[in-house]
């Protein structure tokens, strides 16, 4: 009972001990707030993620993935289909982007995404990410007439003829302006072209002779009558944004370089054993902006059937995105599923697995944080140590009184014990409080730390996030003010000992 | 008790006295190291550090003999006074009496049970229950008002439980005895608000509290000025009257000393007679007191 008293009465009357328990408090609040944030990141990159990416992948066949979709899909249905909300079927491969800008031709490459665009909104977000869409209809990559219309502005503005670059001719040939157009595209310098693209048409090293791209072979190949399609029946693609944006460092307000209805040209992967470059150009239709920059740096949707026709690989598909209608269930999906396609020929893998790489990164970059703050906290442990020291010293006298009334050396032990329990506890308690409130405000405190420092802390710039993401986990917030009461306490336990020992006489002598 | 008694016999040269002391010192020897560590148990650094001195010449401390076979026997009643010079050794001698420090030899007796070997659990019980300690520095608890402080043994002795049932007794009782030591005006005070004596005041109600059968006064009138101090002896005294409080008293002051039942005078480390009293309480064997 005294105990509690006394830890009671310590406590309103030590100023200096709660002095130092502001460290823990202080450490308590630091790693609640960056826990909230780091969860937040990681929650909010994931989503991301899966959105993009849907929830189990069956992936087959390379670039050039696997016939039979249907058939495919089918023997899904049949094995899981009670788990299955939604899947469509995609075409992934890389390509490059060339895009006109003030007369430079810039050439990116990208990842091309052939999708459905009603398969992939059931399977995932795609509508969300998609900067012009708005409604609840799902995307479409089909070119509406105000758009085609400032396309034929386009193209008039730069003399081209749709032929130039979609012929036969010029399909063999690469970017081979010098030949004609020269004189038509009018404002390049034509010796600095020249050059340059003298340079680009180096003898390929693994160019192994002209029979290798006859004429007649590339006449014969399936979609050659698509290649020739008129400039109106171009097609849509929606680009990534961060490739044709950017942000003006004053105003801070993005700025599309290439509007929609701008043309744009695709270099892409042939299909077959020996794969050609295939040659078309596409209409931006809208811009893909999903806040992950990796993403939106490369990744260029198109509807999946003009990239079947134009790579020429009929209704095959690279993988199956699946959306689950629990996701509880993926590990039983996959598993399932990796009995009837054979592993060396499919990959099936959750989203998480896919992205293993970069989620356990966040992962360790959030444990090592906490590790890191649970030492400054330990540090703080040690001032408690040094601040109980001194109050034993202090109270030597009283322990003496106490003894003499017949406290055990236990009882003793327990008050010193209590007092740093309860210490730590006020610490802890406070520093919750501090770092939720913190967390729940963050957005008006970095607004207004970034007037007083005059420097952005959080660079919207990076993620494209408009507020910074918080989760708060209440059994991590629960297990900080835990671990930090539990170092008060073991800060505690030593001068505590040492206050048990102290000998009654001459704790009573004690000036 | 019987068993006590058959200890007592056992004791070589024991008195045959018709009332049984209450408390009864046989041979006690008590010598202190200056400059030792103040911790019971001493870490096997300090030990380390021990071993290193005495090599060097024992740097660890002298040893200071301060007891050199102490005698004594305290009837029930009895308000025992204890004189001598400062330094004489009377507050060891004290502490030892109350279990607050053992002695290097000698036994002590209470009540039939000897008392200075005890495991340490029931020493701290019986320094609870049994005995009273007045010091002369009034040790109350400064975090703790008078009333609080009065009521700390009763806190110590029970749990939380205990303490909410019987808290109202026990201020009760707290309240009665402030009122019989003069301090019921001063009940929620903190000790530092207090005048020497209402300190000492507030001391002896806490020694009080738990109703103990021996209250061991180590100088308490010595930071007093006289007229204070006299009150409360009269009050010390006033309570060994009226309600047969044994006490033991250390005091350096032969006036204060005069109004004691019996006193000795601890004199090179043995008890002796004080000379010029009028009545020879005697703790050797031979001149049992009665």
């Amino acid at each position: 009972m005294y105990k509690l008293l006394l830890v009671y009465k310590y406590l309103l009357s030590r100023r200096i001990a709660l002095a130092s328990v502001l460290s823990v408090t202080l450490g308590v609040a630091t790693l609640v707030v960056v826990n909230a944030v780091m969860t937040g990141f990681a929650t909010e990159m994931r989503e991301r993620i899966r959105g993009i990416l849907s929830d189990i992948v069956v992936e087959g066949g390379g670039i050039d993935g696997f016939p039979d979709v249907a058939g495919h899909m089918a023997r899904i249905e049949r094995a899981v289909g009670d788990k299955i909300a939604a899947m469509t079927p995609v075409v992934e491969t890389f390509g490059l982007l060339s895009i006109d800008y003030m007369n430079q031709t810039q050439t990116i490459w990208v990842k091309i995404i052939g999708v459905d665009p009603v398969g992939k909104t059931r399977v995932g977000e795609f509508a969300e990410h998609l900067l012009y869409h708005r409604g609840p209809q799902p995307p479409s990559f089909d070119v509406p007439a105000p758009l085609r219309e400032i396309e034929r502005v386009f193209l008039q503005r730069e003399g081209l003829v749709p032929d130039d670059w979609d012929s036969p001719s010029a399909r063999l040939l690469p970017p081979q302006p010098v030949t004609s157009p020269s004189a038509v595209r009018g404002g390049v310098a034509p010796a600095e072209h020249q050059q340059q693209t003298d340079g680009y048409l180096d003898p390929n090293p693994f160019d192994d002779g002209p029979e290798t791209e006859p004429a007649g072979a590339a006449a014969t190949d399936a979609p050659l009558d698509f290649d020739h399609a008129p400039a109106d029946a171009s097609m849509g693609i929606v680009v990534p944004y961060l490739a044709v944006a950017y942000r003006d460092p004053v105003t801070k307000q993005d700025r599309i370089l290439l509007p929609r209805g701008c043309p744009v040209r695709l270099v892409v992967p042939g299909s077959g054993k020996r794969p050609r470059p295939r040659f078309a150009r596409f209409v931006i239709v809208d811009y893909f902006k999903s806040g992950m920059s990796e993403y939106d740096q490369t990744n260029c949707y198109v509807h999946i059937d003009d990239l079947r026709r134009l790579r020429g690989m009929g209704d095959r598909a690279t993988s199956i995105q699946i959306k689950l209608k629990d996701y509880a269930d993926a590990p039983y999906v996959v598993r399932t599923l990796r009995q009837i396609f054979p592993p060396g020929l499919y990959r099936i893998a959750t989203w998480e697995e896919l992205q293993g790489p970069l989620l356990a990164a966040v992962d360790t970059e959030r444990r090592i944080l906490t590790l890191l703050l649970f030492l400054i906290i330990a540090v703080a442990g040690f001032g408690i140590l040094a601040i109980f020291s001194l109050i034993v010293v202090e109270k030597t006298r009283d322990i003496g009184i106490l003894k003499a009334l017949g406290a055990s050396d236990a009882g003793i032990q327990g008050i010193f014990l209590g007092y740093g329990l309860a210490l730590g506890a006020v610490g802890s308690a406070v520093g919750t409080f501090l770092g939720l409130q913190i967390v729940w405000n963050i957005d008006r405190i970095e607004h207004w730390m970034s007037v007083w420092t005059g420097r952005e802390i959080f660079d919207r710039n990076l993620y494209y996030f408009d507020r910074i993401p918080t989760v708060v986990e209440p059994q991590t917030v629960a297990l900080v003010a835990f671990g930090a009461t539990m170092i008060a306490l073991l800060a505690s336990v030593w001068p505590a000992r040492r206050a048990a020992r102290l000998r009654t006489v001459e704790a009573l002598r004690h000036e | 008790m019987s068993e006590a008694a058959l200890r007592w016999q056992a004791v070589p040269s024991a008195p045959a006295t018709a009332a049984e002391p209450l408390l009864r010192a046989i041979g006690l020897v008590k010598s202190y190291r200056q400059g030792a560590w103040p911790t019971r148990r001493r870490s096997l650094l300090r030990r380390g550090l021990d071993l290193l001195g005495r090599l060097r010449d024992g740097a660890d401390g002298i040893e200071v003999p301060v007891l050199l076979g102490v005698d004594l026997e305290v009837q029930p009643g009895e308000f025992l006074c204890i004189v001598g010079q400062s330094g004489s050794g009377k507050s060891t001698l004290l502490h030892l009496l109350g279990t607050l420090d053992q002695p290097d030899t000698g036994e002590i007796w209470f009540e039939g049970r000897r008392i200075d070997r005890m495991p340490p659990r029931a020493r701290d019980r019986l320094r609870n229950e049994a005995f009273g300690f007045v010091f002369q520095l009034y040790h109350l608890l400064p975090e703790l008002t008078v009333l609080e402080n009065v009521v700390l043994p009763l806190y110590v002795r029970y749990g939380l439980l205990q303490y909410w049932r019987y808290r109202r007794v026990w201020y009760q009782h707290a309240r009665v005895l402030l009122e019989r030591v003069g301090l019921e005006h001063r009940l929620h005070h903190k000790p530092r608000q207090l005048s020497g004596g209402e300190m000492q005041r507030a001391a002896i109600a806490r020694a009080l509290i738990a109703d103990p059968t021996l209250l061991f006064a180590d100088e308490p009138t010595g930071n007093l000025d006289p007229a204070t101090g006299l009150e409360i002896l009269e009050l010390l005294l006033a309570l060994n009257r009226e309600q047969g409080l044994t006490v033991i008293m250390v005091t350096h002051d032969r006036e204060l000393a005069a109004l004691a039942d019996r006193r000795l005078r601890l004199h090179a480390g043995r008890l002796v007679p004080e000379p010029d009293g009028p009545q020879l309480g005697v703790a050797s064997p031979a001149q049992p007191t009665g």
